[in-house]
């Protein structure tokens, strides 16, 4: 045989046996566990606790560490299991008694993240989490576990896009990840998207039909919107499926109030006190705001401005503070507006000083109001604009939002802006066409 | 058929069974009934859309329409048909799964009622008929050789083809997420991991084992040749442990994927359920094997050996390259496996290939396999439709009688359907059996109409033709060669290098094969080199000359011929009908020879016969039917020719002197014509010498002279008697017995002495001689007889010489006239003989002188 053609046949064998090679090479495996019945278990537990199922994710995850005790990942995801169905001191044994048995060497990759996050939180260094989070996910972009706590960091956080990007990315690898569906949805309620809202409300509901929290979520978009109706079918609903869900109860006392339905309101707003067991003087400042909402509805300026003064006078952040801010704006008492806007300045910066981002727009609300009061009209339209699009979460910072729109509508035709009135109008109807203030700012407008 | 060989084929077919059972399992399982919605989605578009609703199904009847979307289904969100598929499977037929359907930006759900649905595609409907016909292809060649050792090609074949099978039918079905899933698609994996095996396995024996060379045999290269590639060589070509480590090879390959992966916590990436090891493996063997075939069809011998090769390569290399492609390197390369089906569709031509090699190459030596699967499909089909057919007829018709309510009514007509059942399908499979065996049975009936012809034919060169020429057309043999029995050697008729000439009758082998009724493999006359050096020489030619069968030709005892058979056209070994049909033949053949050989004898009885005639009737002719007159002198004398040898003649000659008369009474050598043609010469010398006037010794040396001749040695035994006036007589003998003389006086009998021996030697013996010349004075009355040695050698039935003192006591007993002293003496010796055939001509001549006239 010649030499070039036993150089081609060791050439043809050293490539067949490259390329088996490069086939037969293994690839590093997900979880540390060697039963298959214990990882059988863990992934339904993943799955339902994926679907906030958390009391089934408990079982799935118990019966996997009851087949391999040392199964990390296991008890880790039971420790959050437990956590989120509000056993705090059961979570806390289970994480401490992970962290102590597991050996990191013998963890996987995505074990050893969460081990890492597990400690870190144990250990308090909560500012490392976000970034420990983000390698990770960047690491093992095939675990959804990472992106999904990196989506809630990331709202805890206020960066609402990180949020929903990481939250997309939790769906592209676990597309029935319930928790990302309810962070979308509200992303994009607080963007003004309410179609693509009412899609992630819906696939949560649809994933999780027999669980309150994804009727209550649409219901509240429902009502961002100004359906009514909708919005107390969800919130029932939610309420069927779970009667002491007293966020709907919540809902629905507002949803009450906006319809100018007192009794409804203040019926509902006793059920969630019975449920929450507030004390007496908390539920009565609970029923006068959603009283003072109801009069607001209503139109009635004068049953607002006496249902303000029997709110708390030191309360000027939040609803008391806006119902009182626009009592004395109807009765134009610069005065009391200017010491509500002082004192909602001091609380604010109070509030600030503790992490607290919310009560920023409220004041800007009560500055506005004030601002129109002393004459400066198109001032008071730019800071309740501005303040706006700090608003993008939750039915309160929504309604506020309409609020301050409503505030900015009625500074503009104050300051003979009536063009631009009529664009933040025709905003406003776009969103709510059933908002209490439309109709005042449409009488002002001359439209009827 | 040995032990071994059943125990292999029983093993084979066992797993042939096996495997039909998980394969009918699982096209059960495809068709079976499965929860449908009645929703058909848009095929190009990979968001779900709706492209139409079945009228009357659930989701019709939820409101589905087209254009609708679907984006969730019990309560799991779903982004592909896959998706869907799996979690309607979670479900039972008849239950309500609610949707999540999208119109118009907006989603809704929807409460649907699943109905039934078949899984079974069309493209699977076409994987199993693929895999069927890989298996009935598989099997009829199994079958056909049921006596093919464990090993053999076709065994590999029908491996192969169930491989095939199971592949096609349980690894490339939809998921239907019952627990037969399970069952199935771990044998379609186990096939997957034997399957290239087999592929490899198969091209490495076919047609013959493929030899691979490593280093060139020349003397110049064994000095330094390196020792691991000789090594190397000799494992490949000759061990049979090479086809287990293939086929050990992709299990150890799969497990120790797995072990590796355990053991250092990795995850093993799997690939469409294999590890994409074994894809890679599978790529391997299936590249080797496909160059394993092309060195056999560059290495095959023109003719219709390359051509089946080069078809089956072609076939072969059309079917599985886009399953290397779509099937192996996809999945391998890039990971990406929703090819996979496409590269299998090509996987058909494979079997198509192998049945046209069949039918137009008589690869494997079947005709009629793919009209005989369908066909018999369809039969069977026919006969089931029947029996259901009866079944309904015999329910219809007894269902509201007191038969139908009994509880022995499905008893009885379970028994009267099977009754009828049987009959019914005999009759309906005889006439589809004899159509699908049409080719076999013409192929049988041709080599029995040969038989018969061959039994006809009386010419040795024409049998010898139908023996090796025609039965290699027939039963489409490389070659054939007979030895047929000439003597005491067995002579090759067809037979060129390296087969012997001739094969002695003395070989052990010759021996051998007249012990055996039945063609006998060259294995089994292995035994036999060890006793005989010549038997194992000539079995080593045979060998090398690539021949299978030794097939002795016999009758009784005798072994008239040895037919040595070449390989079959195809290469595969002779089967049990091959065996019959040739035991057929050889029978046949040897009758026909055993014919042959006694027509020929006849016809040479028969032409002898003639001869003898012809030349009785030349010696009748030449003898004189009367002998001249010498005055004293009474002559009488008679020939009596007999019918096996003769040559015996008297007559007159001139004589030298005036009144002189010669007299000779001959005896020639030969028999028949040539015999009669040789008196004819002598007499014709003798006359000639005699009327030249030659003296008695002169023509005695004449006639010796004339009638010499190196080759072939004829001679004439010859008396010569000169009768002179006088009464003297002279007298010389070549080669005859002497005269007797009876003297007138006492009425004793002399026998005159002879010259010496030397001096009475026949005439043309040698080529010089000399002849005494003897004289005798009778006195009147005194009677001479010359005799041939007919006379005293005739023997009677019980094996007596008449002899010479039967002769003498006759003759002394009568003193009659010489004509009737020679009647006398020839009847006295037909009395002696009676019945007996006269072995040789007898010959009297009797003298009487009578005194001076």
């Amino acid at each position: 045989m010649r030499k070039s053609t036993l150089v081609g046949l060791a050439g043809l064998v050293a490539a067949l046996a490259g390329v088996s090679y490069w086939g037969a090479r293994p690839t590093p495996r997900t979880w540390s566990t060697t039963s298959g019945a214990a990882l059988t278990a863990f992934e339904q537990g993943r799955q339902a606790a994926e679907k906030f199922y958390h009391l089934e994710a408990i079982d799935h995850f118990r019966a996997a560490l009851s087949l391999d005790p040392e199964f990390f990942a296991a008890r880790i995801m039971l420790a959050e299991s437990l956590a989120s169905s509000s056993q705090n001191g059961p979570a806390k044994e289970e994480t401490a008694r992970a962290l102590e048995t597991a050996d990191p060497n013998a963890l996987t990759p995505g074990e050893r993240g969460l081990w890492e996050i597990a400690q870190l939180r144990t250990q308090g260094k909560s500012d490392l989490v976000y970034p420990a989070l983000e390698r990770l996910a960047k690491d093992n972009p095939g675990d959804p576990s990472f992106s999904r706590q990196l989506a809630s960091q990331a709202i805890m956080r206020g960066e609402l896009d990180k949020a929903a990007k990481w939250a997309e990315k939790t769906l592209q690898v676990a597309q029935n990840d319930a928790m990302s569906y309810n962070t979308l949805g509200y992303i994009e309620m607080g963007r003004g998207n309410f179609a693509a809202s009412e899609a992630h409300f819906k696939r949560y509901v649809f994933i999780a039909p027999d669980q309150a929290n994804p009727h209550d979520s649409l219901g509240e978009l429902y009502t961002v919107m100004g359906r009514w109706e909708d919005a107390e079918n969800e919130l029932r609903r939610a309420l069927e499926v779970n009667p002491r869900f007293f966020p709907s109860w919540d809902h629905l006392a507002r949803v009450a109030a906006l319809r100018g339905d007192e009794a409804g309101a203040l019926e509902a707003a006793r059920r969630s006190g019975e449920i929450t067991g507030v004390d007496q003087e908390q539920l009565d400042s609970r029923m006068a705001t959603l009283r003072g909402y109801t009069a607001l509805s209503r139109g009635d300026r004068d049953g607002l401005i006496a249902i303000a003064r029997e709110l708390p006078s030191d309360a000027v952040l939040g609803d008391t503070g806006l119902l009182r801010a626009i009592a004395a704006s109807y009765q134009g008492d610069l005065a009391a507006l200017r010491q509500l806007a002082s004192a909602a300045s001091a609380a604010a910066t109070k509030a600030e000083e503790t992490g607290k981002k919310g009560p920023r727009p409220v004041l800007a609300l009560i500055n506005s109001m004030r601002l129109r009061a002393e004459g400066h009209a198109l001032e008071a339209a730019q800071v309740a604009g501005s303040a706006e699009a700090a608003l993008n979460f939750s039915i309160d910072q929504a309604i506020l939002k309409l609020l301050l729109r409503c505030q900015e509508v009625e500074a503009l035709a104050a300051a003979g802006e009536r063009t631009k009135a009529q664009q933040v109008l025709a905003a406003i109807e776009a969103v709510n066409p059933s908002f209490p203030c439309v109709e005042t700012c449409r009488q002002l407008l001359g439209r009827h | 058929m040995n032990r071994g060989h059943t125990t292999g084929l029983l093993s084979v077919l066992a797993f042939g069974v096996a495997a039909l059972l998980v394969a009918g399992l699982s096209i059960l399982d495809m068709f079976l009934p499965r929860p449908y919605d009645g929703v058909v989605l848009e095929a190009d578009r990979a968001d779900l859309a709706v492209r139409a609703v079945v009228a009357g199904s659930g989701a019709a009847r939820a409101g589905i329409e087209p254009g609708d979307r679907i984006a969730g289904v019990a309560r799991e969100v779903v982004r592909t048909p896959a998706e869907v598929e799996r979690a309607l499977q979670q479900h039972r037929i008849g239950e309500t799964v609610t949707y999540l359907v999208e119109r118009g930006g907006q989603l809704v759900e929807r409460e649907v009622q699943l109905g039934p649905r078949r899984l079974g595609t069309a493209l699977y409907l076409y994987a199993c008929f693929s895999g069927f016909l890989f298996f009935f292809i598989g099997l009829y060649v199994l079958l056909s050789r049921p006596d093919a050792p464990a090993g053999s090609p076709g065994h590999v074949f029908f491996v192969l083809c169930t491989l095939f099978l199971l592949f096609l039918v349980c690894r490339l079905r939809p998921a239907s997420y019952s627990w037969v899933d399970g069952v199935v698609l771990t044998t379609g994996t186990l096939s997957l991991l034997a399957l290239p095996a087999a592929f490899l396995h198969f091209f490495l024996v076919f047609p013959r084992r493929l030899q691979l060379t490593l280093l060139p045999t020349d003397e110049g290269w064994r000095d330094s040749e390196p020792p691991l590639l000789r090594a190397a060589e000799r494992f490949v070509n000759l061990s049979p442990h090479l086809f287990t480590i293939l086929y050990l090879l992709p299990p150890v390959l799969y497990a120790s994927t797995l072990a590796i992966g355990s053991i250092l916590d990795l995850r093993v990436r799997l690939v469409s359920g294999a590890p994409l090891a074994s894809w890679v493996l599978m790529g391997d063997y299936l590249v080797l094997g496909l160059l394993a075939l092309l060195a056999s069809l560059l290495r095959a011998r023109e003719g219709p050996e390359r051509r089946q090769i080069a078809t089956v390569f072609f076939g072969t290399v059309v079917g599985v390259t886009p399953f290397l492609v779509l099937g192996v390197a996809f999945p391998s390369l890039f990971r990406i496996d929703r090819y996979l089906l496409l590269g299998v569709i090509p996987l058909i031509v494979v079997p198509l290939t192998f049945a046209y090699a069949i039918v137009r190459f008589q690869f494997f030596d079947i005709h009629v396999i793919v009209r005989r699967s369908l066909l018999y499909t369809l039969t069977t089909g026919v006969v089931a439709v029947t029996y259901a057919v009866g079944i309904a007829a015999f329910n219809l018709i007894f269902r509201d009688s007191s038969i139908g309510s009994s509880r022995f009514y499905p008893l009885i007509l379970a028994l009267v359907i099977l009754a009828l059942f049987d009959p019914l399908r005999r009759r309906l499979q005889e006439p589809v059996d004899r159509f699908f065996f049409r080719e076999a049975y013409d192929a049988r009936r041709a080599v029995e109409e040969f038989s018969e012809a061959m039994v006809r034919e009386f010419s040795f060169e024409r049998l010898d033709a139908m023996l090796t020429t025609r039965l290699s057309e027939l039963m489409h043999l490389e070659w054939a060669a007979l030895y047929r029995r000439e003597g005491s050697a067995y002579v090759a008729s067809r037979a060129a290098a390296p087969l012997p000439a001739e094969l002695s009758d003395r070989l052990v082998l010759i021996t051998e094969l007249a012990r055996h009724d039945a063609p006998a493999r060259l294995a089994v006359l292995e035994p036999v080199k060890a006793l005989d050096h010549e038997s194992r020489t000539t079995l080593e030619a045979f060998s090398r000359a690539g021949a299978r069968l030794l097939v002795p030709l016999r009758t009784r005892e005798e072994l008239h011929a040895v037919l040595v058979l070449g390989p079959k056209r195809s290469d595969e070994e002779y089967g049990r009908d091959d065996l019959q049909l040739i035991k057929t033949v050889a029978n046949q053949g040897a009758v026909a020879l055993e014919t042959a050989r006694l027509y020929r004898e006849q016809a040479r009885q028969l032409e002898l016969a003639k001869e003898l005639e012809i030349a009785r009737r030349v010696q009748v002719a030449l003898i004189p039917a009367e002998l001249p007159v010498l005055p004293g002198w009474q002559v009488a004398a008679r020939c009596v020719p007999a019918r096996q040898v003769g040559g015996d003649f008297y007559d007159a000659l001139v004589g030298p002197d005036e009144g002189t008369l010669a007299l000779v009474v001959g005896d020639v050598s030969g028999k028949s014509v040539s015999g009669a043609m040789l008196m004819v010469a002598a007499r014709e010398i003798l006359h000639t010498a005699a009327l030249g006037g030659a003296r008695p010794e002169q023509i005695m040396q004449i006639a010796n002279q004339r009638l010499y001749t190196p080759q072939p040695r004829l001679f004439v035994a010859l008396a010569y008697l000169l009768l002179q006036p006088s009464g003297r007589v002279t007298y010389a003998l070549a080669g005859q017995p002497a005269p007797l003389v009876r003297r007138l006086r006492d009425g004793r009998l002399e026998v005159i002495e002879g010259p010496a021996p030397v001096h009475r030697l026949p005439l043309g013996a040698l080529k010089e001689g000399a002849w005494d010349l003897r004289e005798l004075q009778l006195s009147p009355g005194d009677l001479l007889v010359l005799y041939s040695d007919g006379m005293t050698e005739a023997q009677n039935l019980a094996g007596e010489f008449f002899g010479e003192e039967r002769l003498h006591s006759t003759l002394v007993g009568n003193d009659g006239q010489p004509a009737a002293i020679v009647e006398g003496l020839m009847s006295e010796l037909r009395e002696f003989v009676g019945d007996a055939e006269p072995y040789d001509d007898v010959t009297v001549v009797a003298v009487r002188w009578m005194g001076d006239a």
